[in-house]
């Protein structure tokens, strides 16, 4: 994860923990680019149930032209960083609470910290990298929603809590720590990759898409069926893809055989759940 | 007459053609399978006078290079326009890829949506529905069901604008003489990028002009490179030369096509070998001239 140049950037220091969530929709790089700082300290956002002007809780300084976005503080209250941007780049340097890129359609979101439930949630496009960890929900369908994640990646290299990409649609979700119970659940497509590991019901209800995982004791549903060992080329293009972006891998993806289980059979069974061959 | 290495270099050019151009990258469990199926794919690929299209083998390509991490074989295909290659990619991918045990295919170009074309989305059929699709950092691949596994074939693939009909003669005084130049000159213009010499070998040994005493050919052998014929037509053979080889040169773009042309004369050059010249059309026909003079004694 880099950082720009301070000068290069504005850059919103929250001055204090909130006592009640602040939400910062719509304060996005693409959003504030033609706004000179104090313009976008006069920008409304909520505070708890209160509207008030972001000024009011962050000192807001440098240039937004070059379209790069910088929070600084401890922010792990502060609801929505990120949700609905569509271009540039935002940069938190500790947590931040939930619904944190949520919708995005393009541009790329970088997070110090831990993130708070529904990362990513029904996200397009773009990018979001995660240092810590993540809570549920991570790219997932809000309740009533369709679809999940339709596009985009999403980086976590801490751990991620439940439902990982429930009723995801496309895109790519890599957790390099151990995720909760559920993961890709109903998924419709997509790819998940789950280096530390799942809890039980990974998969349960998928469509089609994929989900590879490393750690032990997997418990998949009942409804999956062992295929195959083989050694998929794809998962070779994914690793180059992820290492690329400096997320760390096994070494083994993509040059070691791996076994193939097809479900969620009460779905179709045209997804698939690739786990390392035995004695990997 | 300017020489080189004893050799009469002579102030022509080739005459050469913009065509459509397609670099697709084959790639298997080992070299070995990666060079069956690229022998097979650029196979009856010499000249599109009666092939769907020319191709040939660019170079190998290293764990590190593929998209897959695995061996791989860059092949270059050269046809008049991107329905012609499209048609001749796509089948030949399906017949001589597809087919080959292990083996997966990328594109190997820059893609421009306008001029691409549609690979693996025409291969994806054969995956019956079971056909898988991968959308990842802007490329979709299809992973296609095959009784060793799967097939992965990347979805489109780009095209550029290639040159192609580079070509020289090396005239020697044996078919052994002439032969062995040839063979050095195809292995100096192997060593280029962005070329292939799509003859068997790289070499070709039956030249050919347009026309023919037949209505039905549209070309014929080239009497007047042909050591039999002195005498009885007009030669441009001179004392002494008794075979005469053509390399020919498809490229992705005139510069590549005209270092391929100084490396491989350059090679030929030496005892042995009488003349180097370059086939035309009067300039006429192609809008690229590789003139021999100015490649080998640049300004």
């Amino acid at each position: 994860m880099t950082t720009p140049h301070p000068s290069d950037r504005l850059t919103l220091t929250l001055r204090a923990r909130p006592s009640a969530p602040l939400e910062l929709y719509g304060v996005t790089p693409d959003k504030v680019a033609n706004l000179s700082a104090a313009e976008v300290a006069r920008l409304p956002i909520l505070y708890g149930n209160r509207r008030d002007e972001l000024g009011q809780f962050f000192d807001v300084t440098g240039s937004p032209t070059p379209g790069q976005l910088h929070l600084v503080g401890d922010t792990g209250r502060v609801k929505g960083i990120g949700a609905g941007m569509f271009a540039g780049a935002i940069h938190v340097e500790s947590d931040v609470g939930p619904h944190a890129g949520a919708g995005m359609t393009g541009g790329v979101l970088t997070i110090g910290g831990n993130a708070g439930d529904w990362l990513g949630a029904e996200m397009e496009g773009g990018r979001i990298e995660v240092g810590g960890a993540a809570g549920h929900q991570v790219g997932a369908a809000y309740r009533g929603s369709r679809r999940g994640m339709t596009g985009g990646t999403i980086l976590i290299r801490g751990e991620a809590g439940d439902e990982v990409g429930l009723l995801m649609r496309r895109g790519v979700i890599a957790v390099g720590g151990r995720c909760g119970q559920y993961a890709g659940a109903s998924m419709i497509a997509g790819s998940l990759f789950l280096v530390g590991g799942v809890g039980p019901r990974v998969g349960a209800g998928m469509k089609r898409g994929t989900i590879v995982t490393f750690g032990p004791a997997l418990e998949l549903p009942p409804s999956f069926r062992f295929a195959c060992r083989f050694k998929p080329s794809i998962l070779a293009v994914y690793a180059a893809s992820l290492r690329a972006l400096s997320f760390p891998v096994p070494s083994y993806l993509g040059e070691s055989e791996v076994d193939c289980f097809r479900g969620d059979l009460l779905t179709g069974g045209r997804g698939e759940v690739f786990l390392p061959a035995a004695g990997v | 007459m300017k020489t080189l290495d004893g050799t009469e270099i002579v102030d022509t050019f080739a005459e050469a053609f913009p065509m459509a151009a397609a670099r697709v990258v084959v790639t298997a469990a080992t070299p070995a399978w990666a060079a069956e199926a690229a022998l097979a794919a650029t196979g009856y690929a010499a000249s599109v006078i009666g092939c769907d299209a020319e191709a040939g083998v660019e170079r190998d390509l290293a764990t590190t290079e593929t998209p897959d991490g695995r061996p791989g074989v860059s092949l270059l295909f050269f046809a008049f326009s991107r329905d012609a290659i499209q048609k001749a990619v796509v089948n030949r991918v399906a017949q001589c890829v597809l087919t080959c045990p292990t083996t997966a295919c990328f594109n190997g170009l820059p893609v421009d949506p306008a001029r691409s074309l549609s690979v693996g989305g025409g291969l994806r059929y054969f995956g019956d529905g079971w056909q898988i699709s991968k959308l990842l950092d802007g490329r979709r691949y299809w992973r296609v069901p095959v009784m060793d596994g799967e097939f992965l074939c990347e979805d489109v693939f780009g095209t550029a604008k290639g040159v192609a009909g580079g070509n020289f003669l090396i005239l020697g005084e044996s078919q052994a003489a002439a032969l062995l130049a040839a063979e050095d000159a195809v292995r100096a213009v192997r060593a280029v990028p962005g070329v292939i010499a799509p003859f068997p070998g790289g070499v070709v040994r039956s030249g050919s002009k347009v026309g023919s005493k037949y209505a039905k050919l549209r070309a014929s052998t080239n009497g007047a490179y042909c050591p039999t014929l002195r005498g009885v037509v007009p030669s441009e053979l001179p004392d002494g030369v008794n075979a005469v080889y053509e390399v020919v040169i498809d490229g992705l773009d005139l510069a590549a096509v005209e270092e391929a042309t100084r490396r491989g004369v350059r090679a030929a050059c030496r005892p042995g070998v009488r003349r180097v010249t370059s086939g035309n059309y009067g300039g006429k026909l192609g809008p690229f001239h590789i003139h021999l003079h100015d490649v080998l004694w640049p300004a």
